[in-house]
């Protein structure tokens, strides 16, 4: 409840700043002309799940894209107001939209392993192209690996192709190859929705278990999945196509249980969207 | 009732009569025009068996051109001198075609990149010995002589366009979603392109390396005034040199039965070599992908 009147009342205290991974002030994200995301102010906690839901085109996916500086990718793209991960303002002058992707894991919709990679070479891609140093990569790619729930499943053919996995699997290695970068934040674009629903639940456990070391944010179109696996929740809406705003922050059980907007309630009990 | 039931049925049966010729006649032409297509390079593979297998010896591959007149000798020098020629191109006309074609998929969104497109378009439009007399002004006047390297670099002109826009087509192909794994690892995006974009579309930019080289490897118009030809084996790359497309033409062209035979023979060669060129690609591809 505090954190929802704190984000929706306006900047966050330094008080509060410790305990958010990431911090959302005024974020408005341009596609061209058109506003996807207008003015919102949220704030991620670190080692806790927060899940974002909304009816599709309410601006989630692209204000997840905004803390990682994956927004700007699409031509025509651009963003105002501040994001700070960490503490630190990722679209400051002179900071390198790479080093936050660095920080700042992603999970996409649909599995993408690199397409011409053993299941090896994905998990260190990102370790490897970014110049890994450290202990030996075996020991971090079976760490990893380990981690995600897929050693067992490969560990007698890591140098076969990734893209001969189950499309389950194949998502539980991009993750494993996300954790493998060492990063701050984990953010996932509607992971689960290309899987079918067993390889779901593995993927839902496996958020819970990462959610222990990093700040985990979901976008989910599924609201159950929502209610499942989140610790917040926070709803998107964008009314009359004026770009999304968020209606209501709050711990999970609140929102579904005893949502305040009355446009929150009409979309967790499944009146629309 | 049952009257108009039965005039119904008969006039859907003969609805489906008359689809089922419509659907004949449409397959059987487009059939025809299939193999309308595949009977010019029939005839010519097979003329090239008919003509040149019978005119092919050993001494061909291992003897330079005799005296006019006299009968016997071989291409030697012109086998010798085409792989030369081919090698010099690869290695001059790859790096910036393929470098234009990474442009063009990764860069080149804009109004330059427009205008580069519509530039790489007119050069593959540019016929091939109008690049032979842009070389021999360029080159062969200001060096003094014809040489190999002229010749190179007139075929490199002819590959350019071909190599580019096939690998701009290919890397397009690459999903954006692979790029966009690559970049959310904090790669950064020239670095995602020389490790997870090319790669991705190799196969496909193998292809078309292998067409421009296939392209190139029979040209002759462009090598008249750049690589001149040459009598005597040479592999100098500043002094001029023998190709088989330039042979070919030589002695098609001359008076004596010995030469159209070894015209017939070199043709053969030449087919044979890009056949070569280009099923040890596929096979060399089709082994890195397992």
């Amino acid at each position: 409840m505090t954190v929802e009147q704190q984000t929706l009342a306006g900047p966050a205290s330094d008080a509060h700043a410790s305990a958010d991974a990431v911090v959302v002030e005024r974020l408005t994200a341009w596609y061209g002309a058109k506003a996807a995301v207008r003015d919102v102010s949220i704030s991620f906690p670190a080692q806790k799940i927060t899940a974002i839901i909304g009816p599709s085109g309410c601006g989630k996916s692209t204000q997840l894209r905004c803390v990682n500086r994956m927004h700007e990718v699409v031509k025509g793209a651009r963003v105002e107001g501040t994001v700070h991960v960490s503490g630190e303002d990722i679209y400051a002058a002179g900071v390198d939209a790479a080093d936050v992707r660095q920080r700042v894991g992603m999970v996409f919709q649909r599995p993408n392993p690199f397409p011409t990679m053993s299941i090896w070479d994905n998990t260190g891609a990102g370790a490897k192209l970014l110049g890994y140093r450290g202990r030996p990569l075996s020991d971090l790619i079976e760490s990893v690996l380990k981690k995600s729930g897929l050693w067992d499943e490969v560990s007698d053919k890591l140098h076969a192709p990734a893209i001969t996995l189950s499309g389950g699997q194949q998502q539980r290695l991009c993750i494993a190859r996300c954790i493998a970068a060492q990063p701050e934040v984990i953010l996932m674009d509607e992971p689960c929705s290309a899987l079918d629903p067993a390889s779901t639940i593995r993927i839902e456990d496996l958020m819970r278990e990462l959610a222990q070391e990093f700040a985990v944010v979901i976008v989910t179109h599924n609201m159950h999945q929502a209610a499942r696996v989140s610790d917040y929740t926070a709803f998107m809406l964008s009314e009359e196509g004026s770009g999304g705003r968020l209606i209501e922050f709050g711990d999970t059980d609140g929102i579904y249980m005893r949502p305040h907007d009355a446009r929150t309630e009409a979309y967790v009990t499944g009146r629309f969207g | 009732m049952s009257a108009a039931t039965g005039t119904a049925l008969s006039m859907r049966s003969r609805n489906r009569r008359r689809r089922k010729l419509t659907d004949a006649v449409a397959s059987g032409a487009i059939t025809m025009a299939g193999i309308g297509v595949i009977v010019p390079l029939v005839v010519i593979l097979g003329f090239l068996f008919a003509k040149g297998l019978p005119a092919l010896h050993l001494s061909l591959f291992t003897e330079n051109p005799g005296p006019t007149g006299v009968a016997g000798g071989g291409v030697k020098s012109a086998i010798a001198g085409s792989i030369l020629l081919l090698l010099l191109a690869l290695a001059m006309g790859l790096p910036a075609a393929i470098a234009t074609g990474v442009y063009l998929a990764e860069y080149g969104r804009g109004r330059v990149g427009f205008f580069v497109r519509f530039l790489v378009d007119v050069l593959a439009g540019v016929p091939s010995i109008v690049i032979g007399i842009f070389v021999y002004t360029l080159i062969v006047l200001r060096m003094g002589n014809y040489s190999a390297f002229a010749g190179g670099v007139a075929l490199a002109l002819i590959m350019l366009p071909i190599v580019s826009r096939v690998t701009e087509e290919m890397l397009l192909l690459v999903p954006q979603m692979t790029r966009e794994a690559s970049y959310a690892l904090g790669v950064p995006k020239w670095r995602t392109i020389l490790t997870i974009v090319l790669p991705a579309a190799s196969s496909g930019i193998m292809t078309g390396i292998v067409l421009g080289a296939a392209r190139v490897a029979g040209e002759a118009a462009p090598l008249l005034f750049t690589a001149l030809g040459n009598n005597f084996y040479s592999t100098g790359v500043f002094r001029p040199i023998d190709a088989l497309p330039l042979r070919i033409f030589t002695y098609a062209t001359g008076p004596f039965a010995y030469q159209h035979d070894q015209a017939w023979a070199s043709s053969f060669i030449l087919v044979m070599m890009v056949l070569v060129l280009s099923v040890s690609a596929r096979i060399l591809l089709q082994r890195r992908a397992r």
